[in-house]
């Protein structure tokens, strides 16, 4: 406990600040509820914004959906710690569980974000303390309090899927492949697919109440934007990587961000042996079938899809060393080991923090705060925070190239961009990075770092 | 969205047709949309999507930048409509300006001409869902997507007209109220207040249709 005081202690040096436009739609939820409106965007995440309206009446804080989120990263640390113990009874292994845990580089990012990931993490983290993916050790005979007992527990564990859902709707995957491996575990005869039943039928009942409450802001409306976000989704923002690489190639690319290359060796060798360990075999089936979902569905700029894998991979590996150390003569090997991982994840995302305060978008703000006269400013990153922040600017969607530039030309203009440009101007020898005036730097691995450019009037002809 | 004439009937079997075609549709999408559901990679959320003005005006001003007016004609082929549209029910004849601008190669009457287009697009959406003010699915999205194109004017007003016309649009959509499920939740339009918000608008964009309701 004092493990996980201490360092989310450290981190609230950091300024609980919204720092992307999600993260703001979901800030507008707080006092108007509203898909069309992006307050917040479309699926309309009700079981989040309701948690964060219980934590904004009780701290009163602005930024409640940062609260929320970083209150979630710590309640995530305890559920794997209370995993860890319930499952092995020694407090050295949930110890190396909650280290690994907290030295992934992104635990910082899900703590900050605002968004919904660490909240629904910690929904799904309560299932699995109520759950095992093994087959079951007692007989099939089971006594009539047993049995109602199990039904309890079917629906208690269903609701908290469901309210895993009704947080962030995208772990629809996750749910289904946890409650399919369950099926596969206990399938023993009726009584399990009584459980599968009341599970659907709790999941079901809190889905009927998020729709109702959706459907009472916005009516049928609420078809009509689903349809233009769809569309949007596919076709303008949920296509604009900046490689033509195949997700696979990004997502490990990104996964050696987020681990490091001999971190995600190691990591894969440790998943490789929990697939062939009965008591591990559950949780690694879960974490390849996420890795399956990510790949095909998930954008990889983002390491937050990666947050499973955080709350996954710990667990697999402390479970791993558990058994393992049974075996007296690997003892050595086993210490040796466990020392490498600790300290190869812990100076990868170590290294990654730095010293500002404040989310990038911020620090922009701050930036654009001291000048008095309207810029004209153009950006691919949080537009919706940027025209929030500075009204007494112009901020234009590069996502309208061609207008903003056609717009911004009669004057000097400013870009903002989340990836840092290459590209020689034309007709000149000149590199665009030439014109960086200043970098918003990240403050942890996650969060992205936004690069300032400034072209003036001339700078297509100089 | 089509540049129909609107009024009460038309908009609403056009918009039950459309709802009746689009909800299976939407709905499996919407559930592909629950899956995929990422945090944006770049750009906002708020991209309009297809919409034939924005595309054009996209188009229209890449060619202008490049001064090739056959390139700024062909733009303006691919939303002609749209400025037929304004002249033939709102008096307003922005594609003779337009076409003149254009035949001149009058960089600032080229402009001038889209920017009043897409004014009076934000203003008819406005007017359009006045008319349909207890419509609450027709009014509403009207509302939000004249909201898409305020934010394409950012450059051609004030910070302060910026502001007054982001707090008219919220206003609107305040006024336009809540549907509510089977009664529950429902909060009644108040059209008085929407006709004030609309007033400010204009004000804001500093434009009003030539056919605009007095009151």
């Amino acid at each position: 406990m004092a493990c996980i005081a201490g360092y989310f202690g450290l981190l609230n040096y950091y300024s609980f600040d919204i720092s992307s436009d999600d993260a703001l739609y979901f800030q507008r939820a707080l006092s108007h509820f509203s898909v069309l409106e992006f307050s917040p965007h479309f699926p309309g995440y009700p079981g989040f914004v309701w948690l964060e309206r219980i934590i904004n009446t009780i701290s009163s804080h602005p930024n409640s959906n940062v609260l929320l989120s970083f209150l979630s990263a710590i309640t995530l640390t305890v559920s794997v710690f209370i995993y860890c113990y319930q499952r092995m009874q020694i407090k050295s292994f949930a110890l190396f569980a909650i280290l690994l845990f907290l030295l992934q580089g992104n635990i910082a990012e899900l703590a900050f974000n605002g968004l919904s990931d660490a909240s629904a993490l910690w929904f799904f983290s309560l299932y699995l303390l109520l759950t095992r993916f093994h087959p079951p050790l007692h007989s099939s005979s089971l006594l009539q309090p047993l049995l109602q007992r199990q039904i309890f527990t079917a629906i208690i564990s269903g609701l908290l899927l469901a309210a895993c859902l009704a947080t962030r709707p995208s772990y629809l995957p996750l749910v289904a492949s946890a409650m399919l491996l369950e099926l596969f575990y206990h399938c023993q005869g009726k009584q399990d697919y009584q459980r599968l039943g009341w599970q659907v039928c709790s999941i079901t009942f809190v889905g009927i109440i998020c729709a109702l409450y959706v459907f009472m802001q916005d009516g049928w409306a609420y078809i009509e934007e689903g349809r233009r976000f769809t569309q949007g989704h596919f076709t303008i923002w949920g296509n604009t990587t900046s490689t033509t690489d195949s997700l696979f190639n990004q997502w490990l690319t990104t996964l050696t961000n987020t681990y490091s290359t001999p971190g995600v060796i190691l990591l894969i060798s440790m998943l490789t042996l929990g697939l062939y360990l009965t008591k591990t075999r559950g949780l690694s089936i879960l974490v390849c079938c996420w890795f399956v979902w990510i790949i095909r569905g998930q954008n990889p700029e983002n390491i937050r899809h990666l947050a499973v894998f955080s709350l996954l991979l710990p667990i697999i590996c402390a479970q791993l060393m558990e058994h393992l150390h049974q075996t007296q003569r690997i003892r050595p090997v086993l210490y040796l080991l466990s020392l490498i991982l600790l300290i190869t994840l812990g100076y990868h995302s170590i290294k990654q923090f730095t010293p500002q305060k404040n989310a990038p978008v911020l620090q922009a703000t701050q930036f654009f705060n001291t000048m008095n006269q309207q810029q004209f400013i153009i950006s691919n990153y949080n537009i919706d925070n940027l025209r929030h922040n500075l009204p007494q600017h112009v901020i234009l969607d590069r996502h309208y190239q061609s207008s903003s530039h056609y717009q911004a030309q009669q004057q000097g203009y400013w870009q903002l961009s989340s990836n840092k440009l290459g590209i020689d101007k034309p007709n000149t020898g000149k590199r665009v990075n030439d014109d960086l005036v200043a970098v918003f730097k990240g403050r942890f691995l996650g969060e992205r770092s936004l690069y300032l450019y400034y072209f003036d009037l001339n700078h297509l002809n100089t | 969205m089509s540049l129909k004439p609107i009024n009460s009937a038309l908009v609403k079997t056009s918009t039950a047709k459309t709802i009746n075609k689009m909800t299976v549709k939407s709905l499996i999408l919407g559930f592909f949309v629950l899956l995929f559901s990422t945090q944006s990679l770049a750009y906002s959320y708020a991209a309009a999507g297809k919409e034939p003005l924005i595309d054009g005006r996209e188009a229209l001003l890449k060619a202008l930048s490049a001064s090739d007016y056959n390139a700024v004609q062909t733009a303006y082929d691919t939303m002609q409509k749209e400025f037929i549209y304004f002249n033939e029910h709102h008096g307003l004849n922005v594609d003779e300006q337009m076409q003149t601008a254009i035949t001149n190669k009058d960089q600032q009457g080229v402009a001038t001409a889209l920017i009043t287009t897409i004014k009076a697009e934000v203003m008819r959406r406005l007017e359009g869902a006045e008319q349909n003010i207890n419509d609450y699915q027709v009014a509403k999205v009207l509302v939000v997507k004249s909201k898409l194109f305020i934010d394409l004017l950012a450059a051609d007003l004030t910070a302060e007209n910026r502001q007054q016309a982001d707090t008219a649009i919220r206003g609107a959509l305040a006024s336009i109220g809540n549907p509510g499920v089977f009664g529950v939740g429902q909060k009644p339009a108040d059209l008085t207040r929407y006709i004030e918000y609309r007033t400010d608008l204009q004000a804001a964009l500093q434009f009003t249709l030539p056919d605009a309701p007095t009151k």
